[in-house]
């Protein structure tokens, strides 16, 4: 919840402290909407622009709420933005050349776990997204969600069991990666 | 063969994995993972795809943020009062109003008005008395509080001067570019804005008014209340010409370049007014003058190279795109090639 607050000396620091803490999670979450690091920054930074210019700051103690719906706020105007653009010429060329770029390689782990965790059911993949790319802890999804950290809990047990499923195929080149040094570890 | 993982619990491994376990929880899954060769292969397995998820993270430059938020600040940070203390027949005041990048203008929209209401430091300038002109460089607004209340938000590459005496009796200003006015109504007082050709006569309303000298058309497009608009007469002061219009709400006066005082009873008013809220709108616009709209907002040039696509059309609204995304949206809608030199973009067709 934003709150208004008299301008201070120390609102400087409180805010730069914020804008430290939370721009690399805030971009991340943009990141997931946009697809693109500009659009993303922007969005992020009309969210801060906002919090600096009105001087009202978020709960200190807990910002991350408000942070997140302002940031998944301004994403989702952006998006809509885009849209409307694009009805205006069907032609046009895609927005964004970086979405859509096949892989070059598809035996790529990393390229094949991002998309796996793409095709996560959607609530699953926001939760599992939040932990892994933005780095927040259970305890913190479950204050901006508004759930209970066991839903939480219970969201990630469910990614990891999707992810292990999906990306079955690469068990085993794994593991035998994993056997192979170790039987260089014995032979030497 | 039978899955080694029928019976994985799940929950506790990804907890495990977050470190959101105690550490005797944790404890107990190492041992349960011990227990058995397969369980290790998946852990270790799970692991990489653990850390792959977050391998993908974008990374941002918190400090590049920081300087870009601070240069935002002086906005706030100079005084009105001392600004504009002195003000001076003939002054110029040149306020930085950071807005070349595209996002901060969305960020004036939402903050303009209020802004200067709620915290009262702001980049709203107010004359005192005296005479005053205000211009705004390409790329930049600036609000202007005048003495009776009423606010002007002066658009890119735009010059306001406000004549000695403003208020006894009339209140009369004088306008190259475009602005946007909300007027306090005041039959003693009448507000008039004169340009090169026109005389807008407001009836207590908000209103924009665009005479861009490299533009042939004069345009006074009324928001809300009622505008009367003539031809300007030199001598005339702030009468108007007999054959003036008086606009309502929602319509647009027209002085085309031969003379003409034409009236549309519904125009665009997004393609007016949007830019008072940081929008850019088109429709319908002829592509030079859309072109030459965007050059001033960003303070760029953007050239057409073949006479020929002078006669398209843009119909679009543009909010946070940077300028260089904006000239290449719009030559994508035309699908026409993009050369950039500096601040200097040229379309072209694409060669066959």
């Amino acid at each position: 919840m934003a709150a208004d607050h008299p301008p201070t000396a120390d609102f400087d620091s409180v805010f730069e402290a914020l804008v430290r803490a939370h721009y690399e999670r805030l971009g991340n979450l943009a990141y997931r909407y946009l697809k693109s690091d500009a659009a993303a920054e922007d969005a992020v930074q009309e969210v801060l622009l906002k919090i600096w210019r009105r001087r009202a700051v978020v709960d200190v103690a807990n910002p991350l709420p408000y942070l997140y719906h302002a940031v998944r706020n301004e994403c989702l105007m952006a998006l809509r933005r885009r849209q409307r653009w694009a009805m205006t010429d069907l032609d046009a060329q895609p927005l964004e050349s970086e979405a859509g770029v096949p892989d070059a390689d598809t035996a790529d782990l990393e390229a094949a776990i991002a998309r796996a965790v793409d095709a996560l059911p959607e609530r699953c993949r926001l939760i599992y997204t939040m932990h892994r790319e933005q780095d927040l802890t259970y305890a913190e999804i479950a204050g901006i969600l508004g759930i209970s950290p066991k839903t939480v809990e219970n969201q990630m047990g469910r990614a990891l069991k999707a992810l292990r499923e999906r990306l079955a195929a690469f068990l085993p080149l794994i593991v035998s990666t994993l056997a192979a040094s170790a039987w260089d570890r014995l032979s030497r | 063969m039978t899955h080694p993982t029928d019976d994985v619990p799940w929950n506790t491994l990804a907890a495990f994995l977050a470190g959101e376990l105690p550490a005797d929880d944790a404890a107990r899954v190492e041992a349960w993972v011990a227990g058995d060769p397969r369980r290790e292969e998946l852990v270790t397995f799970l692991h990489e795809v653990w850390d792959g998820s977050a391998a993908t993270r974008r990374h941002y430059d918190v400090e590049a943020m920081l300087r870009r938020l601070r240069e935002a600040e002086p906005l706030r940070a100079v005084a009105p009062e001392r600004r504009f203390a002195a003000v001076a027949p003939r002054r110029t005041a040149w306020v930085g109003q950071a807005l070349i990048a595209a996002s901060l203008a969305g960020l004036m929209a939402g903050g303009w008005w209020i802004t200067s209401h709620r915290t009262g430091a702001s980049s709203v300038a107010s004359v005192s008395h005296g005479a005053a002109e205000y211009r705004t460089p390409r790329g930049q607004r600036l609000g202007v509080r005048l003495p009776d209340g009423s606010s002007v938000m002066l658009g890119p590459a735009s010059m306001l001067r406000v004549a000695a005496g403003y208020g006894a009796p009339a209140r009369t200003v004088e306008l190259e570019g475009e602005a946007y006015f909300e007027v306090t109504h005041d039959a003693q007082h009448p507000f008039a804005v004169r340009t090169a050709h026109t005389v807008a006569r407001d009836l207590g309303t908000r209103f924009v008014v665009r005479a861009y000298r490299d533009e042939r058309l004069t345009d006074v497009v009324v928001a809300d209340g009622k505008v009367a608009v003539g031809r300007g007469r030199p001598g005339a002061g702030a009468a108007l010409s007999p054959d003036s219009l008086v606009l309502d709400s929602g319509q647009r006066g027209r002085l085309t370049g031969d003379g003409m005082l034409v009236r549309a009873s519904h125009a665009d008013l997004d393609d007016y007014l949007g830019w008072t809220r940081g929008h850019l709108v088109f429709h319908d616009t002829p592509l030079p003058e859309a072109l030459r709209r965007i050059g001033r907002w960003y303070d760029i040039d953007v050239r057409l190279a073949e006479s020929t696509l002078a006669g398209r059309t843009l119909t679009a609204a543009f909010h946070d795109e940077p300028g260089a995304e904006v000239v290449r949206l719009v030559a994508a809608s035309f699908r026409l090639r993009v050369e950039r030199n500096g601040t200097t973009f040229v379309l072209r067709t694409t060669a066959k």
